[in-house]
């Protein structure tokens, strides 16, 4: 009685009012309308879609490639690569190793944050010191486990400190985006994460969860103003709705292109594609703790029966390349004489007959599912390829956690594949995490490979350790202690009026995106 | 008049009992919900090989977890979290490092907006084409509406989001393909969410009209010479809104759950998303209060339907239900 006689008076009018308002809802707009530099007629703008947003604007809590594509257009780091991955000055003038286990870096003088606080030698220690402090839960300080120590030596001249030497550490540095000491204390982590300000090419504007950040050209950068007026990070996921938004024009730039969807952007006279070898590879591994990856001739059986050539030019288009080795040719001091053994399947009969398995065996083979394109379909021509020589493989796609927790446990399969990347672009973390003894996904234990992977530490000097990993690699090779499967090929897309081209550690920096003319 | 006053505030006590069980059965529901969800996630493996590059080694991961307070043992994070969860703080966010609940609650507005205007495209084309196929059953009209409705439910939200893209952004050019947040560019995501639901809509208006249609009531209307629209919107209809009213109460809280494959398809930054880039990246903190939040708005927007039957039917009272 008591709802139904209010509903007679009510039920009406509140309908409607409930109406009008989910009506108002929807047609307001979601957020205001960005307004500043680029608000000008005529004002430059190039949206760049990724598949993510960024998950904080604070440099040292993000470690995955959008949220530091983003990043990197705001802060800027002491040294950088350079499109040809070699290592430039960039707020650091110069550097030199005074000992073992110090280097000294001088610092530009004519820099400033974007709120006009001064950048100097302070800055630089406050931003280390902050990376190594626990309570920052900085996710980029694995990259910094080596550093011990950042010392003020004067106003632009920093020291820093090493456990040992390390020669990754200029490579490490290039990951350091300085923040400003003064602004971070007076307003508090949660704030500078959402209102973010570096010394970098662009000014932050403006930031819509899950949907855009935009960024403004910074008229005092000390490179030189920015090409473009104002950058659009935006965050679309799917890839095909980005390839849309390149064809319609809603999009400049798209990053990562999976090697079937590029047909219609070919043909389309708006949208250059562009492609560039990167880091990303795909290997065949062995668990060399469980049978029968622990018996070397098994390995070279599998070495010898396995052919690359067909995944490059049918699966992927001709977008990759074969690998030689377990590692990508753009990383500086990866060595380029080592060959793989070549595809043999007498040979691999063989070395399966010496084995002790002459007529073939059944094996499991765990693989990635969407980790790296195409990952589970490489993983299947290899198992066409293995069964040919007999053996007969059941494979096992796993879920990217779970395969590295399989991994790191050393639970996998006898067999997998498994993608690579390569973060400080150097040989020995990447080297020393899948085949060191110690490593952290190593399923591999050899103790000469690890005397040479102790001996590659030992300079800092680039042909010194590439001598070093030719025999390593060669060494990893002869025993099959992992197999190179294939070099991706990085494919974009950007509209014609944009001149930008990808590089090969797969970011994006805003500061090298121009206008053609 | 004092015993009509006194009659009215029994009327409301009951239902204030009424709601104030419903919404403990809903945080028994929810608590149930989150304890199963925070025990399973932690079964699908470590956040931290999601959160840092595969080759950092094993110590600076260890730092890392002990850092989230992941080495502690599930029964003591479990205390934490519930201590957190009564003061309505459900931890940060492993990847943003913003607080969680925050996060999930500044999207809400947002999958509002696009379930709103999802319902109001599901119910003006589904109300009244299953209310036309009823009136008109066993014709040519009644079947194409049904074969339609039929295709509505088969097509994938994904499938018909790519298509409405591809027709309408890349080759007409008449919308968006990407949300910017402006009426214009909400047109396809909300035909995309609203397309399923219509279907769903449809098949349940004309079911249920076709019931209410075969009812003594209604014969009666037209004998009383009763125009048919008038029967039919007045009689009918009201009496078959009951069960429609469920289908839309349960269609509303699916969408405000996320439209997960609308939100990616038209890059529309709602709840949904959040969620699975939460679960991808076994991000716990922000996995576990979306679906306290989730959760709550089911449980509210459910509660909302049985109060709104009170509304339809006058047979149906709180005080009859409490009694039972």
């Amino acid at each position: 009685m008591y709802l139904h006689k209010f509903a007679d008076k009510m039920q009406k009018s509140t309908m409607m009012l409930v109406l009008a308002c989910v009506l108002s809802m929807c047609l307001c707009p979601m957020t205001n309308t960005v307004l500043g530099a680029s608000g000008r007629a005529g004002a430059s703008e190039v949206v760049v879609a990724q598949g993510a947003d960024a998950v904080t604007l604070d440099p040292q809590k993000q470690s995955d490639t959008d949220t530091g594509n983003v990043c990197n257009s705001i802060y800027d780091p002491l040294l950088l690569r350079d499109q040809d991955m070699s290592i430039k000055p960039a707020l650091a003038t110069d550097w030199k190793r005074t000992s073992t286990t110090e280097w000294v870096l001088n610092l530009r003088r004519d820099v400033k944050f974007h709120n006009g606080e001064p950048f100097n030698a302070d800055a630089v220690k406050f931003t280390f010191d902050r990376v190594k402090d626990p309570a920052t839960r900085a996710l980029i300080a694995p990259l910094f486990s080596t550093i011990l120590k950042c010392e003020v030596v004067g106003p632009y001249t920093v020291r820093f400190v090493t456990d040992g030497l390390d020669p990754v550490f200029l490579g490490r540095l290039t990951n350091l985006l300085i923040v400003p000491p003064k602004y971070i204390k007076e307003k508090g982590d949660d704030y500078f994460a959402r209102h973010p300000v570096g010394t970098g090419p662009y000014l932050f504007v403006q930031w819509v969860r899950d949907d855009r950040v935009v960024v403004e050209a910074n008229d005092q950068y000390f490179r030189g103003r920015p090409a473009v007026d104002r950058i659009v990070w935006k965050a679309v996921p799917e890839m095909a709705t980005r390839i849309a938004g390149l064809q319609t024009g809603e999009i400049d730039i798209v990053q990562s292109i999976p090697s079937d969807q590029i047909g219609a952007l070919k043909t389309s006279r708006s949208v250059k594609v562009v492609t560039s070898p990167c880091a990303q590879i795909q290997m065949l591994n062995f668990n060399t703790f469980v049978a029968p990856a622990d018996n070397k001739y098994f390995r070279l059986a599998v070495a010898h029966a396995i052919d690359p050539r067909p995944i490059v030019d049918g699966l992927l288009g001709g977008y990759a390349s074969v690998l030689s080795i377990p590692i990508a040719d753009v990383i500086p001091n990866a060595p380029k004489s080592v060959k793989r053994l070549p595809y043999d399947p007498a040979k691999a009969k063989e070395y399966l007959a010496k084995a002790g398995y002459p007529s073939g065996l059944s094996v499991e083979m765990n693989c990635q599912n969407g980790k790296y394109p195409m990952d589970k379909e490489i993983a299947q021509i290899l198992a066409q390829q293995l069964s040919q020589v007999g053996i007969k493989v059941t494979l096992m796609p796993l879920e990217f956690g779970q395969f590295q927790t399989q991994m790191r446990a050393r639970k996998i399969a006898p067999l997998y594949t498994t993608g690579g990347n390569n973060v400080l672009l150097d040989t020995d973390p990447q080297f020393n995490a899948f085949y060191g003894s110690g490593g952290a996904l190593s399923t591999y234990s050899n103790k000469a490979l690890d005397d040479l992977i102790d001996q590659g530490r030992t300079s800092t000097e680039t042909k010194d350790r590439v001598a070093v990993y030719e025999k390593a690699f060669a060494l990893l090779r002869d025993d099959a202690g992992g197999i190179g499967i294939i070099q991706y090929t990085l494919i974009s897309a950007s509209s014609t009026k944009v001149s930008w081209a990808p590089r090969p550690d797969g970011r994006i920096r805003a500061y090298d995106i121009g206008l053609r003319k | 008049m004092a015993v009509a006053s006194r009659q009215r505030g029994r009327e409301g006590h009951r239902v204030f009992r009424y709601i104030a069980k419903r919404i403990l059965f809903a945080a028994l529901t929810i608590l149930g919900v989150v304890t199963i969800v925070f025990i399973l996630q932690r079964t699908t493996g470590d956040p931290i090989a999601t959160l840092l590059p595969p080759d950092v080694p094993l110590e600076e991961q260890a730092k890392l977890r002990t850092a989230l307070g992941l080495d502690q043992p599930i029964h003591v994070q479990y205390g934490k979290f519930l201590a957190g969860l009564v003061r309505g703080d459900l931890g940060y966010s492993y990847r943003q490092g913003a607080p969680a609940l925050g996060l999930v609650l500044e999207r809400v507005p947002s999958t509002f907006k696009l379930a709103s205007a999802g319902m109001l495209v599901a119910m003006a084309i589904g109300m009244p084409a299953g209310v036309l196929a009823a009136v008109y059953r066993g014709t040519v009209g009644d079947r194409i509406v049904m074969s339609l409705a039929l295709v509505g439910q088969a097509m994938p939200v994904y499938w018909t989001g790519i298509l409405l893209i591809l027709v309408f952004s890349v080759r007409l050019r008449w919308l968006p393909a990407i949300s910017n947040g402006g009426f214009v560019s909400m047109i396809m995501p909300a035909l995309a969410v609203g397309a399923y639901s219509a279907a769903r809509i449809a098949r349940m208006t004309r079911s249920s009209m076709l019931e209410v249609l075969r009812m003594d009531y209604v014969r009666t209307a037209r004998s009383k010479g009763l125009r048919n629209s008038a029967v039919i919107t007045e009689h009918a209809l009201r009496n078959a809104l009951i069960p429609i009213v469920t289908v839309l109460g349960m269609e509303f809280g699916s969408l405000m759950g996320g439209s997960v494959i609308v939100e990616s398809v038209f890059a529309w930054p709602g709840v949904g998303r959040l969620a699975v880039n939460a679960i991808m990246g076994r991000d716990y903190p922000v996995v576990q209060a979306v679906v306290v939040v989730v959760s709550a708005i089911f449980v509210l927007i459910n509660l909302g339907v049985d109060l709104t039957y009170g509304l339809l039917d006058p047979r149906i009272s709180i005080a009859n239900t409490t009694r039972r």
